[in-house]
């Protein structure tokens, strides 16, 4: 398996967004610091979900991550066993990376003012003293998973299809999900089902009982379980081509 | 080692079936002229042999091993596609740079002189290449790899007369220094003869024509002369086809004619591209 440079290229291709991620949180704290100072004594501003910002980053990642990299790797005779794990490692090493530097970033906001993660807000771990929270970091570094593996997934499925089945997708999905179902299940269940999806939300992810654990365990699961998808869609993926 | 066995390959888009049933052997440290006309299943072949698509039946082993997702085998070969497989917004040294990743034997200074050579400016990136200049960094990446399998899928495609001298020239000097296993995939047939040892025409899916250049070039003969001695000489033989320009007529033959020329007729080798249109034609 020829995994390292096919990892090398895949994290030359997040390498620059990352680094410019970060410098426009940087800027946008600056430019808070700086608005702060100014203001008048009353002012209290409170920020926090930088992890919100970070998942959408790396779903987008994911979604990037795909066409683009597996041309050049056919054309470089890499495998597409080979393609997958090293889109496993380079997700593995960003999501960890962003999860540490959030979760020092929470710390350091921590010291600077009023900030409360993500995290915290979701389980209810209100403290305004600046310490590392157990289960912060796993919490932190499950999600970025599950983002960035939902990402891979949906562009690989997007790939995979032809242009009626795209359309149809694109447009189905989100009537089905925003309007057909709310309204089925409305008419017929007396919204039972939407509460059923409520509940196992709630109980997967550890919100009902606080314990983020819980949906440490169950973005695992997840992030497995997306991942296996992903490598179905992609192990029969063709080069499209013309039959010439 | 580098050998191509390609086992009863068949692959079908649809109700379209692109290769029939395809069965040879590229042996390894040869240059083959891979010929067929527009969809005849040349590119599919070369996917397929690439593990870039899936044959819809039969396999393709390298070296005794199936290529199917097997980088090991995989790494031995570099294709030349016609498609535009890198990223459009990588500059040309970027391209040269991670071809170095992914293949370590590549020679980098070799790359470099050629980029020179062919007048091309590494800092570009691919997206403002022309077409000619699209084939030569590909070109010049496939010829410094140094892959022991080259599978070149249309190479001289938008290249001028002198820059696919370039290459032809290149391509040799490079294989009698390092000879290596190479498929050339071409249109410009006389052009390729001259190259190849081997040829394989490839018709409707099917390969109809896998022998040495040599035997095939031996296998008839042009007839040139005035028109009318060359149509009494020729009668009775099996004509390939026939050019006139002004009274003077040449006739290519399958075959060799029994009888001396007459005064006047010439007789010479075969043309390639001759043969290539009587059996593709059909």
């Amino acid at each position: 398996m020829r995994l390292l440079p096919a990892w090398k290229y895949q994290m030359n291709g997040v390498k620059w967004p990352l680094i410019v991620y970060y410098i426009v949180i940087a800027s946008l704290l600056v430019l808070m610091g700086v608005s702060l100072s100014i203001a008048q004594e009353n002012v209290r501003i409170t920020v926090g979900g930088m992890e919100m910002a970070s998942m959408i980053f790396i779903f987008v990642v994911g979604l990037n991550s795909y066409k683009s990299v597996f041309f050049m790797m056919s054309a470089n005779g890499i495998s597409r066993k080979t393609m997958f794990v090293s889109f496993l490692a380079m997700l593995g090493v960003v999501a960890a990376g962003m999860a540490l530097v959030d979760t020092l970033y929470g710390i350091g906001m921590k010291m600077a003012g009023n900030y409360q993660t993500m995290f915290e807000q979701l389980y209810n771990l209100e403290t305004s003293a600046p310490a590392w929270i157990p289960g912060g970091f796993e919490w932190r570094l499950c999600s970025y998973l599950v983002a960035g593996m939902a990402g891979y997934l949906i562009t690989i499925l997007y790939y995979r299809m032809n242009k009626a089945v795209k359309l149809l997708v694109s447009i189905g999905v989100p009537v089905l999900v925003l309007f057909v179902w709310p309204a089925a299940d409305l008419a017929w269940f007396n919204g039972a089902t939407l509460k059923a999806v409520g509940w196992l939300i709630g109980w997967a992810s550890g919100l009902s009982s606080g314990n983020p654990y819980i949906g440490v365990i169950s973005n695992i699961v997840l992030t497995a379980l997306l991942g296996a998808l992903c490598y179905v869609a992609l192990r029969r993926a063709p080069i499209r081509t013309k039959t010439s | 080692m580098s050998r191509i066995e390609v086992k009863n390959v068949t692959k079908k888009y649809g109700a379209v079936t692109a290769l029939d049933d395809v069965s040879v052997t590229i042996e390894e440290n040869k240059i083959y002229g891979l010929l067929g006309r527009n969809g005849a299943g040349k590119s599919t072949l070369l996917n397929i042999i690439t593990n870039r698509v899936f044959p819809t039946s039969g396999e393709v082993l390298i070296d005794g091993e199936p290529v199917l997702e097997n980088d090991k085998v995989l790494g031995k070969v570099y294709c030349m596609s016609e498609q535009p497989l890198y990223p459009e917004s990588m500059r040309v040294k970027e391209v040269f740079k991670w071809t170095q990743e992914f293949y370590p034997d590549m020679d980098m200074d070799y790359a470099l002189a050629l980029a020179d050579k062919f007048a091309l400016s590494t800092r570009k990136r691919l997206k403002t290449l022309s077409t000619g200049y699209t084939s030569i960094y590909k070109i010049i990446v496939a010829l410094a790899c140094n892959a022991p399998v080259l599978l070149l899928d249309e190479p001289v495609l938008g290249l001028d007369a002198n820059f696919r001298d370039v290459f032809y020239r290149e391509l040799i000097a490079r294989y009698s220094e390092q000879p290596r296993t190479v498929v050339i995939s071409t249109h410009l047939i006389e052009e390729a003869a001259d190259v190849v040892e081997h040829v394989l025409i490839i018709n409707n899916g099917r390969i109809i024509l896998d022998d040495s250049t040599q035997n095939v070039l031996a296998a008839g003969c042009t007839v040139t002369g005035p028109a009318a001695l060359v149509d009494e000489y020729v009668a009775g033989y099996r004509v390939l086809g026939s050019d006139t320009l002004g009274g003077i007529k040449s006739v290519y033959l399958l075959g060799l004619p029994d009888a001396p020329a007459p005064a006047g007729v010439e007789i010479s080798g075969m043309k390639l591209q001759s043969l290539f249109i009587h059996l593709t034609n059909a």
